[in-house]
């Protein structure tokens, strides 16, 4: 009995076949899934996709701080702070930034310094800005204003009259009934 | 086989994939924290926008960011559910998403420069209250969206908690405290956020950070530590998003976009940025410093919003004076508009904050520092209703400073003196800086400030000029213009080769007459006294005699610096005009043209006493009858009469010996109407011939028998029967030499001259003792000899 070998040209057919079907699937899929995971950017140039992975990441994230701090949520009072104690000691206790400050030019050249209290948000207090260079003491204040997020000193001045050019230490101090605090030392040039 | 087929299914299974990656949308390229700068976060233009988005836009977002609100918590969280978790933390189920959000909302008054009037509604979708907000402190609705996200992530939360919502801005919300009350509120949140954002930009300098300056920014809250980096902030917007959270990105917190930084990292700003880009795109849209421009959605009408005013620009000039015309314009709504002051149209006078009154010109601000500065220029600059204050940051950081005005300007290639409200236009630069004027001060001025009525041209550069479309050419030779009548003129100067100046029509009044002194001729007389005729670009300086050829000519003057340019050359005895040559008589004071080249040789012409000249030049001197060379014969029509040429005058030719005797050339006789010949002078009658050297020519059969003076006078010949001739009138003849001894051939006496006379030698052996044997013999006949005294007998 003459046993039939199967033939090799069907075989190789059979095997290129299921290759093109296997391309073509390959290729079909790929497209697909990132036609439906890509970003649907509509014609006013808005993205419209769903949140991302990274969305949700924030989203846990705020959760998890909320849920941890949800024991002290407390609100402050409003508009104004509770009496505040007398005592600094018992006072809380700040550190005023020191955010900006410059000398334009013109006939004043006066130097002006912004600064701000990161921790409190407050109506009453008083920023100092005061400067030191060779032991001599330059001061000024400015009653601070309610920010968004924190207390701004604002730009406080001082009249160039009475600087003198070279470096000089400059510190921001701030105190209210209830907060209290300085600034770290900045080192200023005055032209 | 089966190697290759193995390559052949592998080949085909790369090519899929690689149908599949072309098939796919290209994909905008992924955000950067490379790209972040710090200092310009967001443009002003989309920030101070309050009409980005409709509702509808918003609210479909809004859907679009959670598909699938999970009110009641049933999704796990953290062990259990949301809703067991939420409750435990003190916010149970249900949860609204902001896509579902609705509150009443409160009257707000308006506020001046900041917010409009907001009136109490009920039921507002969170859609709507960002876009009520948006509208009515002109902040956009996408930065307030953006906004809700950084600080609350309340635009992807699909179980936002109650706080969330009520401090969903974060404003009043401290670093390390609890948050005020006063503030809370989701409408509340919106409001006061959007209301400190106009506060921020309406006092720059009253906050934390500054605009438009260095600013210290913290890298984190509450970590001095960590430090803060050094970032000039470059406009509001920016300066407003560190105002309401203090704090920079560090490079931990770029490198690593859409995740974590390090302990020193703040996300606030940074995931601002990021949210905005994915979102909506680019946080860019230049616009000027301390300025935007709105394009009214209804009318199209452009606008500069500055110092919380709007200014009307009425046309593109004024665009490109300010320096303006680069920038794209922002779609704005009739309230974006009308919520600033208008501050009526943009003009080119501005002032700054301390009061100082500036010409805007072509983006920089010139200081006007005097009344007569501004009198000059005929600008309004202490008028009101002309001086514009668009803000010290769009006054100092958008336009340049310039030089403080003076009274001179370059427009259109022409340099310009304002005096008294009046435009004096330079003809050139040279004349410009011969009046005393610095190139280098002059403003290159900007159409705008060039509409001062236009005064008289100034120049004093000696130049060839032309002011179109008049055809007239003037040439000016430095205090006065002459007209230029014709090119023969003009080539006759050289005009060609000396300074040409065209001003433009804009410089002058076209209608204007130019006031002349005269014209530019062919004759002038410099300021020594010395008179030229000029031709064919060299001056011919004239003798006395020669001016008698231009006797009622004009000699112009005033052209010293234009004669000096030129070749002296002199006017020859001879011109040739065109291919005709003529002789020049200045004693007669006229020229004669010669017939031919033959003649020209005979009368002495060559090149070196022969002046081209051009024909009118040629043609201004008086023409007198043609001229011929000495000995030309010239007989009168039905006459007999001939006469001889000498030296420009006729002589009758008396007789045939006279003709025979000089030989004249009878072939090239010429014969003229008596009319022609009469243009001559006839000065007597051609026999005895006398040269100026006193020779006397005497002809005799066809000789023509010479003496000396000393001879003529020892001899004995009579006076008054002389004729003078010119030295080549007897070229022709054969001459001979008259010795003392004479012949009558008509009796054949023999006379011999002596003291004054001729006398007859009587005797052979007186003609002998004379030396008459040894002495040549002139011939002679009676006629001859009747031409002298007879003396007695020898």
């Amino acid at each position: 009995m003459k046993i039939k070998r199967p033939s090799v040209k069907n075989s190789r057919l059979k095997l290129l076949f299921v290759s093109i079907a296997a391309a073509l699937l390959v290729a079909t899929g790929t497209y697909w899934y990132i036609l439906t995971n890509s970003q649907k950017v509509g014609e006013d140039g808005i993205n419209y996709s769903p949140p991302t992975k990274v969305d949700e990441q924030l989203n846990d994230k705020i959760k998890q701080e909320l849920g941890d701090n949800s024991n002290d949520d407390s609100a402050v009072a409003s508009p104004e702070q509770p009496s505040a104690p007398a005592d600094d000691s018992r006072k809380m206790s700040v550190t005023p930034v020191i955010s900006a400050w410059g000398q334009p030019e013109g006939p004043g050249k006066e130097l002006h310094l912004n600064g701000y209290v990161p921790e409190v948000i407050e109506t009453n207090g008083t920023c100092t800005l005061t400067l030191r260079r060779d032991g001599k003491t330059v001061s000024a204040q400015k009653t601070a204003l309610r920010n968004a997020q924190n207390t701004s000193c604002g730009q406080i001045s001082i009249p160039y009259e009475q600087l003198a050019p070279g470096e000089w230490m400059a510190v921001l101090s701030y105190s209210s009934p209830s907060s209290t605090g300085s600034s770290t030392v900045t080192t200023i040039e005055v032209k | 086989m089966i190697k290759t087929t193995r390559l052949l299914v592998a080949g085909l299974l790369s090519v899929s994939l690689l149908i599949g990656a072309t098939l796919i949308p290209l994909e905008a390229s992924a955000l950067s924290g490379s790209q972040f700068k710090a200092g310009r976060i967001i443009d002003d233009a989309l920030f101070y926008n309050g009409d980005t988005m409709t509702v509808t836009q918003i609210q479909n977002f809004l859907n679009a960011k959670v598909p699938t609100c999970d009110t009641w918590g049933k999704q796990p969280y953290a062990g259990t559910t949301r809703a067991e978790y939420g409750k435990s933390r003190g916010y149970p189920a249900p949860y609204i998403c902001l896509k579902n959000f609705k509150q009443d909302t409160p009257y707000r008054a308006g506020q001046s420069g900041l917010c409009s009037a907001i009136s109490a509604k009920t039921g507002r979708t969170a859609a709507q209250i960002i876009d009520d907000v948006a509208r009515a402190c002109h902040i956009s609705e996408k930065v307030i969206i953006v906004m809700l996200q950084k600080e609350q992530g309340l635009v992807t939360d699909d179980w936002p908690w109650s706080i969330q919502y009520r401090s969903a801005m974060g404003y009043g919300c401290p670093d390390t405290a609890a948050c005020d009350s006063q503030y809370y509120g989701f409408f509340n949140q919106v409001y006061n956020a959007a209301l400190q954002f106009q506060r921020y930009k309406a006092d720059p300098t009253y906050w934390n950070h500054v605009p438009f300056m260095t600013n210290q920014i913290l890298y984190q809250a509450n970590a001095p530590s960590c430090g803060s980096r050094s970032v000039y902030i470059e406009n509001y917007a920016t300066a407003g998003l560190y105002n309401y959270t203090p704090y920079t990105p560090n490079k931990a917190a770029l490198d690593n976009l859409y995740g974590e930084g390090n302990s020193c990292s703040a996300y606030g700003n940074r995931n601002f940025w990021r949210y905005y880009n994915d979102w909506f795109g680019t946080t860019m849209f230049a616009q000027p410093t301390g300025a935007m421009l709105y394009r009214q959605n209804s009318n199209g009408r452009v606008y500069l919003v500055a110092n919380n005013k709007r200014f009307y620009i009425s046309s593109w000039s004024v665009m490109k004076n300010y320096g303006l015309d680069t920038y794209k314009l922002i779609p704005a709504s009739d309230g974006d508009v009308q919520a600033y002051v208008d501050g009526g149209n943009l003009t080119n006078i501005v002032r700054d904050g301390s009061g100082k009154i500036y010409l805007v010109n072509n983006k920089r601000k010139h200081y006007i520092s005097s009344s007569t500065v501004c009198d000059n220029w005929n600008i309004g600059c202490f008028d009101t209703s002309v001086v514009r204050n668009l803000g010290d940051t769009f006054t100092s950081y958008h336009l340049s400073t310039g030089n403080a005005l003076g009274n001179t300007a370059l427009y259109n290639g022409v340099y310009y003196r304002m005096a008294s409200g009046v435009r004096l236009p330079y003809a050139d630069e040279s004349s410009y800086v011969k009046f005393g004027y610095s190139t280098t001060a002059a403003i290159n001025a900007n159409a705008l400030n060039i509409t001062q009525p236009l005064g008289k041209l100034q120049i004093k550069t000696p130049a060839l000029i032309k002011f179109s479309p008049k055809a007239a050419l003037y040439y000016f030779n430095g205090s006065d213009y002459y007209t230029v009548p014709d090119m023969n003129v003009y080539e006759a100067w050289k005009l060609g080769s000396i300074k040409a100046i065209s001003p433009p029509k804009s410089s002058y009044n076209t209608t204007d007459e130019v006031t002349t002194v005269g014209e530019v001729t062919y004759w002038h007389q410099t300021s020594d006294g010395q008179k030229y005729v000029i031709n064919g670009g060299t001056k011919m300086k004239l003798s006395t005699a020669q001016e008698s050829l231009w006797p009622t000519t004009s000699f112009g003057t005033g052209l010293d610096k234009l004669t000096s340019n030129l070749v002296t050359a002199q006017l020859g005895q001879f011109i040739k005009v065109g291919t005709d040559f003529y002789k020049l008589l200045p004693e007669l004071g006229e020229k004669r043209y010669i017939a031919g080249m033959a003649d020209y040789r005979e009368l002495g012409g060559n090149s070196s006493n022969t002046t081209r000249v051009g024909r009118p030049l040629g043609a201004s001197i008086a023409s007198g009858p043609f001229t011929f060379a000495n000995g030309r014969l010239i007989k009168v029509e039905n006459d007999t009469t001939i006469y001889v040429m000498n030296d420009d005058k006729l002589m009758h030719v008396a007789s045939m010996a006279v003709l025979n005797g000089y030989r004249f050339d009878t072939s090239k006789m010429k014969t003229y109407p008596a009319a022609g010949v009469g243009a001559y002078q006839i000065v007597g009658q051609l026999r005895v011939g006398k040269k100026s050297d006193g020779s006397i020519f005497i002809p005799h059969d066809k000789l023509l028998l010479t003496l000396t003076a000393q001879a003529a006078q020892e001899y004995g010949l009579k006076t008054g029967i002389t004729t003078n001739i010119a030295s080549d009138l007897t070229k022709h003849a054969n001459t001979l030499q008259a010795s003392k001894f004479w012949r009558n051939r008509d009796d054949g006496r023999i006379y011999y001259g002596s003291g004054g006379a001729l006398h007859h030698v009587s005797s052979q052996s007186k003609f002998r003792e004379l030396g008459g044997t040894t002495t040549p013999i002139t011939p002679a006949d009676s006629s001859t000899l009747s031409l002298f005294n007879i003396g007695t007998p020898l």
